[in-house]
Protein backbone atom coordinates (compact mmCIF):
# COMPACT_ATOMS: atom_id res chain seq x y z
CA UNK A 1 0.00 0.00 0.00
CA UNK A 2 1.40 3.39 -0.94
CA UNK A 3 0.32 6.68 0.61
CA UNK A 4 1.17 9.27 -2.04
CA UNK A 5 1.49 12.87 -0.98
CA UNK A 6 2.60 16.01 -2.76
CA UNK A 7 3.71 17.74 0.40
CA UNK A 8 6.96 19.59 -0.14
CA UNK A 9 9.09 20.00 2.97
CA UNK A 10 7.39 18.18 5.84
CA UNK A 11 9.39 20.21 8.35
CA UNK A 12 7.35 23.27 7.42
CA UNK A 13 3.96 21.57 7.65
CA UNK A 14 4.11 20.00 11.10
CA UNK A 15 0.33 19.54 11.42
CA UNK A 16 -0.04 17.86 8.03
CA UNK A 17 3.04 15.74 8.67
CA UNK A 18 1.65 14.55 12.00
CA UNK A 19 -1.67 13.76 10.38
CA UNK A 20 -0.17 11.80 7.49
CA UNK A 21 2.00 9.80 9.86
CA UNK A 22 -1.06 9.03 12.00
CA UNK A 23 -2.85 7.70 8.91
CA UNK A 24 0.24 5.81 7.77
CA UNK A 25 0.44 4.02 11.11
CA UNK A 26 -3.09 2.73 10.56
CA UNK A 27 -2.29 1.64 6.99
CA UNK A 28 0.75 -0.21 8.30
CA UNK A 29 -1.44 -2.20 10.65
CA UNK A 30 -3.94 -3.00 7.90
CA UNK A 31 -1.62 -3.93 5.04
CA UNK A 32 1.51 -6.09 4.86
CA UNK A 33 3.43 -3.10 3.51
CA UNK A 34 2.65 0.60 3.70
CA UNK A 35 4.83 3.63 3.09
CA UNK A 36 4.40 7.33 2.53
CA UNK A 37 5.90 9.35 -0.31
CA UNK A 38 6.71 13.05 -0.34
CA UNK A 39 9.17 15.45 -1.95
CA UNK A 40 11.75 17.72 -0.43
CA UNK A 41 14.25 19.85 -2.34
CA UNK A 42 13.77 17.92 -5.59
CA UNK A 43 14.20 14.54 -3.96
CA UNK A 44 11.34 12.03 -3.64
CA UNK A 45 11.25 10.07 -0.39
CA UNK A 46 9.75 6.72 0.50
CA UNK A 47 9.10 6.87 4.24
CA UNK A 48 7.93 4.04 6.47
CA UNK A 49 6.93 6.21 9.43
CA UNK A 50 10.26 6.04 11.17
CA UNK A 51 12.92 6.04 8.52
CA UNK A 52 13.60 6.73 4.87
CA UNK A 53 13.39 3.47 2.91
CA UNK A 54 14.57 4.98 -0.35
CA UNK A 55 15.05 8.34 -2.01
CA UNK A 56 15.34 9.34 -5.64
CA UNK A 57 15.91 12.65 -7.35
CA UNK A 58 12.74 14.14 -8.78
CA UNK A 59 13.55 17.50 -10.32
CA UNK A 60 9.96 18.35 -11.21
CA UNK A 61 6.43 16.94 -11.22
CA UNK A 62 7.01 14.71 -14.22
CA UNK A 63 9.95 13.02 -12.57
CA UNK A 64 8.03 12.61 -9.32
CA UNK A 65 5.29 10.81 -11.25
CA UNK A 66 7.91 8.55 -12.83
CA UNK A 67 9.45 7.80 -9.44
CA UNK A 68 6.02 6.95 -8.03
CA UNK A 69 5.28 4.63 -10.93
CA UNK A 70 8.60 2.86 -10.49
CA UNK A 71 8.04 2.39 -6.72
CA UNK A 72 4.51 1.10 -7.38
CA UNK A 73 5.83 -1.46 -9.86
CA UNK A 74 8.91 -2.55 -7.94
CA UNK A 75 7.10 -2.85 -4.59
CA UNK A 76 4.10 -4.63 -6.09
CA UNK A 77 1.71 -2.01 -4.71
CA UNK A 78 -1.99 -2.95 -4.96
CA UNK A 79 -3.57 0.03 -3.17
CA UNK A 80 -2.85 3.76 -3.02
CA UNK A 81 -4.18 6.55 -0.88
CA UNK A 82 -3.43 9.90 -2.51
CA UNK A 83 -3.43 13.21 -0.67
CA UNK A 84 -4.57 15.51 -3.46
CA UNK A 85 -2.81 18.77 -4.16
CA UNK A 86 -3.89 20.06 -7.58
CA UNK A 87 -4.47 18.42 -10.93
CA UNK A 88 -2.04 18.60 -13.79
CA UNK A 89 -1.15 16.42 -16.73
CA UNK A 90 1.18 14.27 -14.62
CA UNK A 91 -1.36 13.69 -11.89
CA UNK A 92 -3.87 12.49 -14.46
CA UNK A 93 -1.22 10.26 -16.04
CA UNK A 94 -0.55 8.75 -12.64
CA UNK A 95 -4.27 8.08 -12.09
CA UNK A 96 -4.44 6.48 -15.52
CA UNK A 97 -1.45 4.30 -14.67
CA UNK A 98 -3.14 3.19 -11.43
CA UNK A 99 -6.35 2.34 -13.25
CA UNK A 100 -4.59 0.44 -16.02
CA UNK A 101 -2.78 -1.62 -13.41
CA UNK A 102 -5.98 -2.26 -11.40
CA UNK A 103 -4.55 -0.53 -8.33
CA UNK A 104 -7.33 0.40 -5.97
CA UNK A 105 -7.10 4.04 -4.98
CA UNK A 106 -8.72 6.68 -2.82
CA UNK A 107 -8.00 10.37 -3.37
CA UNK A 108 -8.14 12.54 -0.24
CA UNK A 109 -9.24 16.14 -0.63
CA UNK A 110 -8.00 17.78 2.55
CA UNK A 111 -9.82 20.99 1.55
CA UNK A 112 -12.90 21.31 -0.62
CA UNK A 113 -13.89 23.52 -2.30
CA UNK A 114 -10.38 24.88 -2.70
CA UNK A 115 -10.71 27.38 -5.55
CA UNK A 116 -10.42 30.40 -3.27
CA UNK A 117 -7.12 29.17 -1.92
CA UNK A 118 -5.55 29.56 -5.36
CA UNK A 119 -7.17 32.70 -6.76
CA UNK A 120 -5.01 32.92 -9.91
CA UNK A 121 -2.00 31.55 -11.72
CA UNK A 122 -1.15 28.83 -14.17
CA UNK A 123 -1.48 26.10 -11.53
CA UNK A 124 -5.12 27.09 -11.15
CA UNK A 125 -5.53 27.08 -14.91
CA UNK A 126 -3.95 23.61 -15.15
CA UNK A 127 -6.13 22.37 -12.33
CA UNK A 128 -9.30 23.62 -13.96
CA UNK A 129 -8.40 21.80 -17.16
CA UNK A 130 -7.28 18.50 -15.71
CA UNK A 131 -9.50 17.97 -12.68
CA UNK A 132 -12.37 17.34 -15.07
CA UNK A 133 -10.64 14.08 -15.96
CA UNK A 134 -10.44 12.78 -12.40
CA UNK A 135 -13.86 11.03 -12.47
CA UNK A 136 -12.63 8.85 -15.36
CA UNK A 137 -10.00 7.31 -13.13
CA UNK A 138 -11.09 7.63 -9.50
CA UNK A 139 -13.90 5.73 -7.81
CA UNK A 140 -13.68 7.08 -4.26
CA UNK A 141 -12.77 10.38 -2.66
CA UNK A 142 -12.08 10.97 1.03
CA UNK A 143 -13.06 14.38 2.33
CA UNK A 144 -13.38 16.21 5.63
CA UNK A 145 -16.57 17.92 4.51
CA UNK A 146 -20.12 16.60 4.44
CA UNK A 147 -20.26 16.14 0.64
CA UNK A 148 -21.66 12.77 -0.33
CA UNK A 149 -20.00 13.11 -3.71
CA UNK A 150 -17.49 15.43 -5.31
CA UNK A 151 -17.16 15.70 -9.11
CA UNK A 152 -19.70 12.88 -9.22
CA UNK A 153 -17.43 10.56 -7.23
CA UNK A 154 -18.80 9.04 -3.98
CA UNK A 155 -17.06 10.26 -0.83
CA UNK A 156 -15.86 8.90 2.48
CA UNK A 157 -16.59 11.60 5.04
CA UNK A 158 -13.64 11.69 7.40
CA UNK A 159 -12.90 13.76 10.46
CA UNK A 160 -9.50 14.80 11.72
CA UNK A 161 -8.09 11.98 13.78
CA UNK A 162 -5.35 11.53 16.35
CA UNK A 163 -2.53 9.14 16.99
CA UNK A 164 -3.50 8.14 20.52
CA UNK A 165 -0.08 6.61 21.20
CA UNK A 166 1.39 10.11 20.98
CA UNK A 167 -1.06 11.74 23.41
CA UNK A 168 -1.10 10.95 27.12
CA UNK A 169 -4.11 11.38 29.33
CA UNK A 170 -3.88 14.15 31.95
CA UNK A 171 -4.67 13.11 35.49
CA UNK A 172 -5.97 16.00 37.50
CA UNK A 173 -5.33 17.06 41.04
CA UNK A 174 -8.87 17.97 41.95
CA UNK A 175 -8.04 19.08 45.48
CA UNK A 176 -6.27 22.19 44.33
CA UNK A 177 -8.02 25.50 44.64
CA UNK A 178 -7.11 26.52 41.13
CA UNK A 179 -8.72 25.85 37.79
CA UNK A 180 -6.63 26.25 34.65
CA UNK A 181 -8.19 26.67 31.22
CA UNK A 182 -5.99 26.10 28.17
CA UNK A 183 -6.37 27.14 24.53
CA UNK A 184 -3.89 25.68 22.06
CA UNK A 185 -4.50 27.53 18.83
CA UNK A 186 -3.53 30.21 16.41
CA UNK A 187 -4.85 33.50 17.73
CA UNK A 188 -7.24 34.57 15.00
CA UNK A 189 -10.38 36.65 15.33
CA UNK A 190 -12.71 33.66 15.15
CA UNK A 191 -11.27 32.26 18.39
CA UNK A 192 -13.33 34.91 20.19
CA UNK A 193 -11.24 34.68 23.35
CA UNK A 194 -12.28 38.23 24.30
CA UNK A 195 -15.43 36.52 25.57
CA UNK A 196 -13.32 34.67 28.14
CA UNK A 197 -11.45 37.81 29.19
CA UNK A 198 -14.72 39.69 29.69
CA UNK A 199 -16.06 36.72 31.62
CA UNK A 200 -12.97 36.61 33.81
CA UNK A 201 -13.24 40.33 34.49
CA UNK A 202 -16.83 39.82 35.65
CA UNK A 203 -15.81 36.79 37.69
CA UNK A 204 -13.00 38.57 39.51
CA UNK A 205 -15.19 41.63 40.12
CA UNK A 206 -17.67 39.53 42.10
CA UNK A 207 -17.20 37.24 45.06
CA UNK A 208 -15.05 34.56 43.45
CA UNK A 209 -14.04 31.51 45.46
CA UNK A 210 -11.60 29.68 43.23
CA UNK A 211 -8.74 31.07 41.25
CA UNK A 212 -9.24 30.57 37.52
CA UNK A 213 -6.35 30.93 35.07
CA UNK A 214 -6.25 30.94 31.31
CA UNK A 215 -3.19 29.72 29.40
CA UNK A 216 -2.95 30.56 25.68
CA UNK A 217 -0.52 28.46 23.65
CA UNK A 218 0.02 29.84 20.16
CA UNK A 219 0.44 33.14 18.42
CA UNK A 220 -1.46 35.05 15.77
CA UNK A 221 -2.84 38.35 14.60
CA UNK A 222 -5.08 38.84 17.63
CA UNK A 223 -2.30 38.42 20.17
CA UNK A 224 -1.72 42.16 20.58
CA UNK A 225 -5.43 42.84 20.95
CA UNK A 226 -5.83 40.03 23.48
CA UNK A 227 -2.87 41.23 25.53
CA UNK A 228 -4.29 44.74 25.56
CA UNK A 229 -7.65 43.49 26.82
CA UNK A 230 -6.02 41.35 29.51
CA UNK A 231 -4.10 44.38 30.75
CA UNK A 232 -7.15 46.67 30.64
CA UNK A 233 -9.20 44.13 32.58
CA UNK A 234 -6.44 43.71 35.24
CA UNK A 235 -6.08 40.04 34.39
CA UNK A 236 -2.29 39.94 33.90
CA UNK A 237 -2.02 37.74 36.99
CA UNK A 238 -4.42 35.17 35.61
CA UNK A 239 -3.79 35.00 31.87
CA UNK A 240 -0.57 33.59 30.38
CA UNK A 241 0.53 33.99 26.77
CA UNK A 242 3.02 31.20 26.15
CA UNK A 243 3.62 31.55 22.42
CA UNK A 244 4.08 28.62 20.09
CA UNK A 245 4.93 25.31 21.79
CA UNK A 246 5.34 21.86 20.40
CA UNK A 247 6.03 18.30 21.44
CA UNK A 248 7.45 18.03 25.01
CA UNK A 249 6.89 21.68 25.87
CA UNK A 250 3.30 21.48 24.67
CA UNK A 251 2.69 18.34 26.70
CA UNK A 252 4.03 20.15 29.78
CA UNK A 253 1.44 22.87 29.18
CA UNK A 254 -1.31 20.28 28.89
CA UNK A 255 -0.26 18.72 32.19
CA UNK A 256 -1.12 21.94 33.98
CA UNK A 257 -4.55 22.22 32.36
CA UNK A 258 -8.01 21.26 33.66
CA UNK A 259 -10.26 22.40 30.79
CA UNK A 260 -9.67 22.95 27.09
CA UNK A 261 -11.13 25.96 25.33
CA UNK A 262 -12.34 25.64 21.75
CA UNK A 263 -13.23 28.45 19.38
CA UNK A 264 -15.74 30.92 20.79
CA UNK A 265 -16.07 33.27 17.84
CA UNK A 266 -17.27 31.18 14.93
CA UNK A 267 -20.32 33.44 14.72
CA UNK A 268 -17.95 36.05 13.21
CA UNK A 269 -17.35 33.81 10.18
CA UNK A 270 -20.62 34.03 8.28
CA UNK A 271 -23.17 31.63 9.74
CA UNK A 272 -20.84 28.89 10.85
CA UNK A 273 -22.10 27.06 13.92
CA UNK A 274 -20.53 23.64 13.44
CA UNK A 275 -16.95 22.46 13.10
CA UNK A 276 -14.40 19.80 13.99
CA UNK A 277 -11.30 21.72 14.99
CA UNK A 278 -8.15 19.74 15.61
CA UNK A 279 -7.63 21.22 19.04
CA UNK A 280 -10.96 20.12 20.52
CA UNK A 281 -10.20 16.51 19.63
CA UNK A 282 -6.75 16.92 21.09
CA UNK A 283 -8.19 18.18 24.41
CA UNK A 284 -10.49 15.17 24.41
CA UNK A 285 -7.60 12.77 23.70
CA UNK A 286 -5.83 14.27 26.73
CA UNK A 287 -8.92 13.51 28.83
CA UNK A 288 -9.79 17.19 29.28
CA UNK A 289 -13.35 18.54 29.37
CA UNK A 290 -14.02 21.18 26.73
CA UNK A 291 -15.77 24.53 26.51
CA UNK A 292 -16.80 25.28 22.96
CA UNK A 293 -18.83 27.95 21.17
CA UNK A 294 -20.12 25.74 18.36
CA UNK A 295 -21.50 22.28 17.74
CA UNK A 296 -18.53 19.99 17.16
CA UNK A 297 -19.75 17.42 14.67
CA UNK A 298 -17.72 14.63 16.27
CA UNK A 299 -19.62 14.83 19.55
CA UNK A 300 -23.38 14.25 19.82
CA UNK A 301 -25.42 17.03 21.39
CA UNK A 302 -25.47 16.68 25.16
CA UNK A 303 -22.05 15.02 25.41
CA UNK A 304 -21.44 15.43 29.15
CA UNK A 305 -17.83 16.58 28.96
CA UNK A 306 -18.50 19.31 26.38
CA UNK A 307 -19.90 22.59 27.68
CA UNK A 308 -21.40 24.27 24.65
CA UNK A 309 -21.80 28.01 25.16
CA UNK A 310 -23.82 30.31 22.88
CA UNK A 311 -22.29 31.12 19.51
CA UNK A 312 -22.49 34.90 20.06
CA UNK A 313 -20.36 37.72 21.54
CA UNK A 314 -21.67 37.42 25.12
CA UNK A 315 -19.06 37.15 27.91
CA UNK A 316 -18.60 33.64 29.30
CA UNK A 317 -19.99 32.87 32.73
CA UNK A 318 -16.83 31.64 34.43
CA UNK A 319 -18.69 30.42 37.53
CA UNK A 320 -20.73 28.11 35.29
CA UNK A 321 -17.47 26.70 33.89
CA UNK A 322 -16.25 26.08 37.45
CA UNK A 323 -19.56 24.36 38.28
CA UNK A 324 -19.36 22.29 35.07
CA UNK A 325 -15.88 21.15 36.03
CA UNK A 326 -16.89 20.35 39.62
CA UNK A 327 -19.87 18.31 38.55
CA UNK A 328 -17.75 16.30 36.08
CA UNK A 329 -15.04 15.62 38.61
CA UNK A 330 -17.49 13.95 40.97
CA UNK A 331 -16.68 10.95 38.85
CA UNK A 332 -13.12 9.82 39.65
CA UNK A 333 -12.84 8.21 36.23
CA UNK A 334 -13.92 11.20 34.17
CA UNK A 335 -10.54 11.74 32.44
CA UNK A 336 -10.33 8.09 31.43
CA UNK A 337 -13.90 8.21 30.14
CA UNK A 338 -13.17 11.26 27.97
CA UNK A 339 -10.05 9.56 26.69
CA UNK A 340 -12.04 6.38 25.96
CA UNK A 341 -14.46 8.42 23.87
CA UNK A 342 -11.50 9.79 21.90
CA UNK A 343 -10.08 6.32 21.35
CA UNK A 344 -13.42 5.02 20.13
CA UNK A 345 -14.37 7.95 17.93
CA UNK A 346 -11.38 10.15 17.15
CA UNK A 347 -8.46 7.80 16.63
CA UNK A 348 -7.19 7.43 13.08
CA UNK A 349 -7.82 3.74 13.45
CA UNK A 350 -11.57 4.35 13.76
CA UNK A 351 -11.74 7.19 11.28
CA UNK A 352 -9.87 5.41 8.50
CA UNK A 353 -11.76 2.13 8.94
CA UNK A 354 -14.17 2.61 5.98
CA UNK A 355 -11.28 3.63 3.72
CA UNK A 356 -9.28 0.58 4.75
CA UNK A 357 -12.27 -1.71 4.26
CA UNK A 358 -12.74 -0.28 0.77
CA UNK A 359 -9.07 -0.61 -0.16
CA UNK A 360 -8.85 -4.12 1.28
CA UNK A 361 -11.89 -5.36 -0.57
CA UNK A 362 -10.74 -7.36 -3.58
CA UNK B 1 -7.31 19.61 -35.72
CA UNK B 2 -8.92 19.90 -32.31
CA UNK B 3 -6.97 16.88 -31.04
CA UNK B 4 -3.76 18.49 -32.29
CA UNK B 5 -4.59 21.66 -30.36
CA UNK B 6 -5.21 19.64 -27.21
CA UNK B 7 -1.92 17.79 -27.65
CA UNK B 8 -0.10 21.08 -28.15
CA UNK B 9 -1.68 22.58 -25.05
CA UNK B 10 -0.80 19.48 -23.08
CA UNK B 11 2.83 19.59 -24.22
CA UNK B 12 3.04 23.30 -23.49
CA UNK B 13 1.62 22.87 -20.01
CA UNK B 14 3.94 19.95 -19.33
CA UNK B 15 6.95 21.99 -20.42
CA UNK B 16 5.76 24.95 -18.42
CA UNK B 17 5.33 22.74 -15.35
CA UNK B 18 8.93 21.55 -15.57
CA UNK B 19 10.29 25.08 -16.05
CA UNK B 20 8.08 26.47 -13.30
CA UNK B 21 9.07 23.80 -10.79
CA UNK B 22 12.78 24.39 -11.34
CA UNK B 23 12.48 28.19 -11.16
CA UNK B 24 10.39 27.91 -8.01
CA UNK B 25 13.02 25.73 -6.41
CA UNK B 26 15.76 28.18 -7.35
CA UNK B 27 13.90 30.88 -5.41
CA UNK B 28 13.69 28.57 -2.44
CA UNK B 29 17.39 27.78 -2.57
CA UNK B 30 18.28 31.47 -2.78
CA UNK B 31 16.33 31.92 0.44
CA UNK B 32 17.85 28.88 2.09
CA UNK B 33 21.34 30.18 1.32
CA UNK B 34 20.61 33.11 3.63
CA UNK B 35 20.28 30.73 6.57
CA UNK B 36 23.94 30.69 7.56
CA UNK B 37 23.45 28.33 10.47
CA UNK B 38 21.90 25.75 8.19
CA UNK B 39 24.70 26.20 5.65
CA UNK B 40 27.26 25.59 8.42
CA UNK B 41 25.40 22.48 9.55
CA UNK B 42 25.22 21.11 6.04
CA UNK B 43 28.95 21.64 5.49
CA UNK B 44 29.58 19.60 8.65
CA UNK B 45 27.01 17.03 7.60
CA UNK B 46 28.85 16.29 4.37
CA UNK B 47 32.26 17.01 5.92
CA UNK B 48 33.03 19.31 3.01
CA UNK B 49 36.42 20.96 2.84
CA UNK B 50 36.83 21.56 -0.89
CA UNK B 51 34.21 21.84 -3.60
CA UNK B 52 33.50 22.63 -7.19
CA UNK B 53 30.34 24.51 -8.12
CA UNK B 54 28.71 23.35 -11.35
CA UNK B 55 26.83 26.37 -12.69
CA UNK B 56 27.79 29.97 -13.25
CA UNK B 57 24.23 31.19 -12.91
CA UNK B 58 23.10 33.52 -10.13
CA UNK B 59 22.46 30.59 -7.79
CA UNK B 60 26.00 29.35 -8.39
CA UNK B 61 27.40 32.78 -7.60
CA UNK B 62 25.28 33.11 -4.49
CA UNK B 63 26.47 29.70 -3.33
CA UNK B 64 30.05 30.80 -3.92
CA UNK B 65 29.43 33.99 -1.96
CA UNK B 66 28.02 32.06 0.99
CA UNK B 67 30.66 29.33 1.02
CA UNK B 68 33.86 31.17 0.17
CA UNK B 69 34.80 31.85 3.82
CA UNK B 70 33.85 28.39 4.93
CA UNK B 71 35.28 25.95 2.40
CA UNK B 72 37.90 25.93 -0.30
CA UNK B 73 36.11 26.62 -3.59
CA UNK B 74 38.29 25.06 -6.26
CA UNK B 75 36.34 26.54 -9.14
CA UNK B 76 33.21 26.82 -11.15
CA UNK B 77 32.44 24.25 -13.81
CA UNK B 78 30.74 25.18 -17.05
CA UNK B 79 30.42 22.80 -19.95
CA UNK B 80 32.02 25.18 -22.39
CA UNK B 81 33.89 27.27 -19.88
CA UNK B 82 33.29 30.63 -21.49
CA UNK B 83 30.83 32.14 -18.99
CA UNK B 84 31.85 35.48 -17.56
CA UNK B 85 31.45 35.88 -13.85
CA UNK B 86 31.19 39.53 -12.89
CA UNK B 87 33.23 39.09 -9.72
CA UNK B 88 36.83 38.26 -9.18
CA UNK B 89 36.58 34.74 -7.98
CA UNK B 90 37.42 31.14 -8.60
CA UNK B 91 38.49 29.91 -11.98
CA UNK B 92 35.94 28.57 -14.46
CA UNK B 93 36.74 25.10 -15.78
CA UNK B 94 35.41 23.66 -18.96
CA UNK B 95 34.51 19.99 -18.80
CA UNK B 96 37.82 18.82 -20.23
CA UNK B 97 39.98 20.81 -17.80
CA UNK B 98 37.68 19.90 -14.95
CA UNK B 99 38.18 16.19 -15.60
CA UNK B 100 41.95 16.67 -15.49
CA UNK B 101 41.83 18.63 -12.21
CA UNK B 102 39.14 16.66 -10.40
CA UNK B 103 40.34 14.72 -7.28
CA UNK B 104 37.26 13.20 -5.62
CA UNK B 105 35.87 16.48 -4.26
CA UNK B 106 32.16 17.27 -3.92
CA UNK B 107 30.51 18.94 -6.91
CA UNK B 108 27.41 20.98 -6.11
CA UNK B 109 25.16 21.46 -9.13
CA UNK B 110 23.15 24.66 -9.16
CA UNK B 111 21.68 24.30 -12.65
CA UNK B 112 18.90 22.04 -11.43
CA UNK B 113 17.01 22.13 -14.71
CA UNK B 114 19.90 20.47 -16.52
CA UNK B 115 20.89 18.12 -13.73
CA UNK B 116 20.21 14.96 -15.75
CA UNK B 117 22.46 16.07 -18.62
CA UNK B 118 25.12 17.35 -16.23
CA UNK B 119 25.20 14.17 -14.20
CA UNK B 120 25.54 12.14 -17.36
CA UNK B 121 28.54 14.30 -18.41
CA UNK B 122 30.15 13.96 -14.98
CA UNK B 123 29.37 10.30 -14.29
CA UNK B 124 32.50 8.94 -16.06
CA UNK B 125 34.83 10.58 -13.53
CA UNK B 126 32.77 11.94 -10.59
CA UNK B 127 31.40 9.32 -8.17
CA UNK B 128 27.62 9.65 -7.81
CA UNK B 129 27.86 10.21 -4.05
CA UNK B 130 30.09 13.21 -4.70
CA UNK B 131 27.55 14.86 -7.02
CA UNK B 132 25.02 16.94 -5.10
CA UNK B 133 22.02 18.90 -6.25
CA UNK B 134 22.06 22.23 -4.46
CA UNK B 135 18.78 21.22 -2.80
CA UNK B 136 20.34 18.07 -1.38
CA UNK B 137 23.23 20.10 -0.07
CA UNK B 138 20.86 22.58 1.62
CA UNK B 139 18.58 20.07 3.27
CA UNK B 140 17.34 16.51 3.29
CA UNK B 141 15.32 14.13 5.40
CA UNK B 142 17.30 11.41 7.12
Amino acid sequence: MLYISYIDNPQLHIGVWKKMNGQLKVFKKAFPFAALTFVYNQVAYLWDGERVIEKKRALHRKEYMEVLESWISVLGIRQTYIRYFLSDVFFIKLLKFLQENSIKSVVELATYPYDNEFPFGVRKFEDEIYRKEIPRYVERIATYTKHSNIWGIPCFNLANGYDMDQISVIHHDRRKNLLTMIAVSLLFYWQGFERIFEGMRNYYNTGWKREVNFVLVGTGKEEGYYKKLVHEFFLDKYVYFCGFKKEKELEEMYEKADIGIGSLGLYKRSDESTGSALKVGEYCAHGLPVVCGYQDTRFPKGTPFILQVPNDPSPLDIQSIVDFYDSLTQDEEFSNKIRKYAEEHLSWEQIMRPVIEYLSDE
Amino acid sequence: MEQRNIDTLESLLALYAQEFDCVLMNYRYMGMLLDEKNVENRIHHYEIERIYIYGTDSLGMQLCHVLHDRVDILGFVDKIGNKKIPISGPRIFDLCDFEKSYRDEYVIVTLTKYFREISSDLRPFVPSEKMLLIGEFLGDIT
